[in-house]
């Protein structure tokens, strides 16, 4: 018998019970699309994060750090401003030298130095009460480092109190509808006590008199240091950091100090003191180094060769693997749990099987009389069985397609409302809808091999004999 | 020639043995139009079924032309029947859904056939049977003469060497009846097929060249 004719017969056989055919292939359907949107939502997830990825520059960064084992770690100054540095000794700092000889790496476009700045007390927007916790980060704003910006501009290399505000510290000041309104707006970030940087006249400690009330004076003062916003930054992963120059940022954490010295003219009853400065980048090395590389297929061999320095680089890469891991497995859980109710709907193609078998008895015990070896009559209910799970499967990536066509319609919308330009949440893969395809076809197979084992084994003289 | 040698068929119904086939040899030459005879259960079905390979004896041998069908495998019984042989049955036995043209195919589909040369072949038989006006007419919508006429069709569509009509008349009242016993006997004239009629009328069993009589499996 030829193939075309078991497809047609099959298709035939289930045309005739088109409320009992509809009905099986219904569940298929269900299972179908189940597995299709838990796999197809894993995949748009890491397709977004992908996009952001690559919309901010990751994709072609490496991040240095002071050693392979050493993390950024946070180093007290002097005057309890924290800033993150290469704090451990035992890691290469990393200093304008290091900058340098990163940039001469082959590949390597730009290297911009970061430093984290935080232990404000708090930051409010000028002419408002309302105080909010902020970081910022310090970084040379070069054009290989420019930030996504949907309001204002980056910042220019050196700029002193001017900053480029992300998604968090928009929203707090409740501009989100309106960024461009905030720009040219004054943020004010109030120091911890006892800070002596960047905006400070450190008074002399006095000569004679009351030293105590001079230090206690000192240590209890605070201040504000404005900055004026130019920039904001498109929403993203990055909401929460808050950008100024590493220019300023060395400048905020510089902490000056009166130094007494020995010894003087005249005299030596009166101590002698000099201003001097701690420079917390200077003496324990940026927080981090950024490193711009030219493609993405380079990414791993500079990172490499950075590492041979003897310091830590790691890429997006080992983000996106750890990502695979995870989304890899959540695909599997999530697709286990789609196909539960695949596998409810392989029961329903084996029940409509064993009842066509059970009506069509007469008809087996005619096509055996005429011909049909237990062969035929097996390929031809395992193939009746398998044309429902492939019109299941059909129809389940049809009506996915146009499922997902809606709720990406409808949720790129929602996303450009908010500001994000990615788009297309739902993913369909064409291998995800060619391989649901095969595979509830193959269910359908395998659930048919048992009621075609029953209909073959069938004595054709006995099923004559049905009624 | 058709040859049958100490062929026996034994059914166990609760215990007891039942002898469909008690020790059956005969012989039936080529183109001989042979009545089966006998009262209900007598073996008559069996002994056809036995011959047309639809069945397996449980001893003895069966040779149909230079063939011995007693101890193939399925696939090549089936092949035998669908190349070899003929079936008609009391019920017509035609599926319900499709037409008479349809129903003639279905052993052309199982030996492979194309679609257009079966369908010419389908037309063919059911001209010869004199229903070349109701190819399209399903079951439902036929006589029950002509519904035994598409049957007798379907069993020549594969030019087979024997046709086993089991009670062909069975349903049909005396005229029709008689119409297809004609039908019958021209194509075993015109053909040169062998048929055997399973029968328990004397007067159809009359009509045929040679009466086997059958009687609690044993031909008398």
């Amino acid at each position: 018998m030829r193939i075309i004719d078991y497809i047609k017969l099959g298709g035939k056989n289930l045309w005739r019970q088109k409320l009992r055919t509809s009905l099986t292939v219904v569940a298929v359907v269900i299972g179908a699309i189940s597995v299709i949107v838990m796999v197809s939502l894993v995949i748009g997830a890491k397709s977004i994060f992908m996009q952001q990825l690559e919309a901010m520059g990751a994709l072609t960064q490496v991040t240095v750090t002071g050693s392979s084992e050493v993390e950024e770690s946070g180093g007290d100054g002097p005057f309890g401003f924290m800033h993150g540095g290469s704090g451990n000794s035992e890691g290469a700092e990393l200093n304008d030298e290091v900058v340098e000889k990163l940039k001469g790496i082959s590949h390597v476009q730009d290297v911009s130095p970061a430093t984290s700045v935080w232990g404000f007390q708090s930051v409010h927007l000028d002419g408002t009460d309302k105080k909010y916790s902020a970081m910022l980060t310090g970084y040379r704003p070069t054009p290989a480092f420019e930030q996504s910006i949907i309001a204002g501009r980056n910042l220019e290399p050196g700029e002193i109190a001017k900053v480029v505000i992300g998604g968090g510290l928009l929203d707090s000041f409740g501009y989100e509808d309106n960024p461009k309104d905030i720009l040219g707006q004054k943020v004010i970030f109030k120091t911890n006590k006892g800070y002596t940087g960047y905006g400070v006249e450190l008074p002399k400690p006095p000569a004679g008199g009351d030293q105590e009330q001079y230090w206690e004076d000192l240590n209890d003062k605070t201040y504000d240091i404005e900055a004026e916003i130019v920039g904001v930054m498109s929403p993203g992963p990055g909401d929460q950091q808050n950008f100024i120059t590493i220019t300023w940022a060395k400048q905020i954490l510089t902490n000056k100090y009166w130094q007494g010295q020995e010894g003087g003219s005249g005299n030596q009853s009166e101590p002698q003191y000099e201003l001097d400065e701690y420079n917390q980048i200077e003496e324990k090395g940026y927080g981090s180094i950024m490193v711009k590389v030219d493609s993405t297929d380079n990414v791993e061999q500079v990172a490499t060769d950075i590492e041979a320095m003897d310091l830590g680089a790691s890429t997006a890469k080992d983000f996106l693997d750890e990502l695979n891991k995870l989304l890899s497995t959540l695909g599997v859980i999530l697709g286990a749990i789609g196909a539960v109710s695949l596998a409810v709907a392989t029961i329903g193609i084996v029940n409509t099987m064993v009842m066509a078998i059970y009506e069509r008895t007469r008809e087996i015990g005619v096509m055996r009389a005429c011909g049909a070896s237990r062969g035929v009559i097996r390929k031809l209910f395992t193939l009746e069985a398998a044309l429902l799970g492939l019109l299941g499967g059909l129809l389940g990536v049809v009506i996915s397609y146009v499922l997902a066509t809606i709720g990406n319609y409808y949720g790129n919308q929602y996303l450009l409302d908010q500001g994000m330009s990615f788009s297309n949440i739902i993913s369909l893969p064409w291998w995800l809808l060619a391989g649901i395809v095969g595979f509830t076809m193959l269910v359908g197979l395998l659930a048919g091999l048992y009621p075609a084992w029953r209909a073959a084994r069938l004595d054709p003289v006995e099923a004559l004999r049905r009624e | 020639m058709i040859q049958l040698q100490n062929v026996n068929k034994v059914y166990e119904l609760g215990g007891e043995k039942i002898y469909a086939l008690d020790n059956v040899s005969l012989e039936i030459t080529p183109g001989e139009f042979v009545a089966i005879m006998g009262p209900s259960g007598s073996g008559k079905s069996t002994l056809a079924n036995v011959i047309g390979g639809l069945d397996t004896p449980d001893s003895g041998r069966v040779v149909v032309g230079d063939q011995e069908i007693t101890e193939i495998r399925d696939k090549a019984l089936s092949k035998y029947r669908n190349s070899k042989i003929g079936f008609v049955f009391q019920t017509f036995n035609l599926h319900p859904d499709y037409t008479a043209l349809e129903n003639v195919m279905v052993p052309l589909i199982l030996v492979g056939m194309k679609a257009r040369k079966r369908k010419k072949r389908a037309r063919k038989c059911l001209r010869a049977v004199g229903l070349e006006d109701r190819l399209k007419h399903k079951p439902g919508q036929l006589s029950g003469g002509q519904r035994q006429r598409v049957s007798i069709a379907r069993a020549l569509a594969n030019r087979p060497e024997i046709i086993i009509a089991d009670e062909p008349t069975g349903n049909l009242d005396t005229k029709k009846g008689q119409e297809i016993i004609d039908l019958l006997k021209t194509l075993n004239k015109e053909e040169g097929v062998n048929l055997i009629i399973i029968t328990h009328d004397a007067k159809i069993a009359r009509q045929a060249s040679r009466v086997i009589e059958i009687k609690d499996g044993r031909i008398s």
